[in-house]
């Protein structure tokens, strides 16, 4: 059972970081209902962990929560991939329909225009990040939406450095496959749009 | 050194030197590579974009009610005392009580053949396909039961 004091500590923890939980939950999962989920799963698995389960070693708590949220993606995953085997062709629907969920990949005031370029980069780029295998997507979303460093992720993880780096190096070349459809114009294009912006 | 070789170390400078400054010999190497190859700067090129596009993404926050629903069922956990262990003899009495009625159901069934009708069992036949029927309900029933009982506490199904 827990004291005051804890309940305390651990509803400073979850106001802490409740934001940086449900971004990566999201960047993650790229659907709002999975993700919410993941969220919850997260605090409710970290609060029965209670401050025994932090490890000295990511006694950085924002750390630990990240680690504690990608165990639970990759049990989502698998419970995922176990429902799959029964339900093929609506899980593969409910994917497709995943991709398009709006979670703040928009771009407000480029309706069209100078915009499009950006748009369509961004969607391929979100389109591609949903499907990178569990593995390479956390670990990149760690690294380019986190920016936690390699070291970081491979505590994280509790994978080597040298796997960090390259299931990073893995997930970028298929991004870059992704987004090789637009051209270089295109991609220059978005880049001097997002210098601009 | 070949081309491709050294191609894969800038790629891996690229990628530290989002980690950690590189050394002044490191960033030589890399530039210079880099003023040479078209493949290496277009690498360099989709990195910045892929990572300015994150950048400019806007992450939505957690809704109040997600906020709210989570804290209440942590207070709710935390505040939560162990669920006290079963005590042996109550394992024990299930296990008499399962085989006792497995033994009463085999034996009242033992005289059923396919062509008998509900009427046509004795007592004892009756009850034991009464018990069946009402264990089976239960048996689909109960995922049906527990869904609805977690969905009024909050609790997500995947949990």
């Amino acid at each position: 059972m827990e004291t005051d004091e804890d309940v305390t500590s651990f509803d400073e923890l979850y106001d802490m970081h409740r934001n940086d939980i449900y971004r990566f939950a999201c960047a993650l999962t790229g659907d709002t209902r999975e993700a919410e989920d993941l969220f919850q799963e997260t605090w409710l698995r970290a609060v029965k962990a209670g401050p025994a389960g932090r490890e000295p070693e990511t006694s950085d708590p924002k750390a630990w929560l990240f680690a504690i949220a990608a165990n639970a993606h990759k049990d989502l995953l698998r419970k995922k991939r176990v429902r799959r085997l029964f339900l093929v062709e609506r899980t593969r629907s409910m994917g497709e329909r995943k991709a398009d969920a709006d979670l703040g990949w928009d771009i407000p005031g480029h309706p069209g225009g100078d915009g499009t370029a950006r748009s369509d980069v961004r969607l391929c780029l979100r389109r591609a990040l949903a499907r990178l295998p569990g593995r390479e997507r956390r670990v990149f979303v760690l690294k380019d939406i986190e920016g936690f460093k390699h070291e970081e992720i491979g505590r994280m993880l509790g994978i080597p450095e040298a796997t960090v780096r390259t299931l990073l190096h893995r997930a970028i070349g298929k991004l870059r496959k992704e987004l090789a459809e637009f051209g270089p114009a295109i991609r220059e294009k978005a880049v001097f749009e997002e210098g601009q912006t | 050194m070949t081309k491709s070789t050294r191609c894969r170390q800038v790629e891996r400078l690229a990628l530290e030197g989002e980690d950690r400054a590189l050394t002044a010999e490191e960033r030589r190497i890399f530039e210079e590579h880099l003023r040479g190859c078209g493949k290496c700067r277009s690498f360099a090129s989709d990195r910045a974009l892929i990572r300015g596009e994150l950048a400019a993404v806007r992450w939505p926050e957690p809704s109040d009610e997600l906020v709210s629903r989570t804290r209440r069922r942590l207070r709710e956990l935390g505040t939560a005392s162990e669920p006290a262990a079963v005590p042996g003899w109550v394992l024990i009495a299930v296990a008499v009580f399962t085989f006792v009625t497995a033994l009463w159901l085999a034996v009242s069934l033992a005289d059923v053949t396919p062509d008998m009708t509900l009427a046509d069992l004795p007592v004892a036949g009756l009850a034991a396909v009464i018990i069946i029927i009402q264990n089976t309900l239960t048996l689909f029933f109960a995922p049906v039961v527990l869904r609805a009982v977690r969905a009024r506490r909050g609790v997500p199904e995947s949990a």
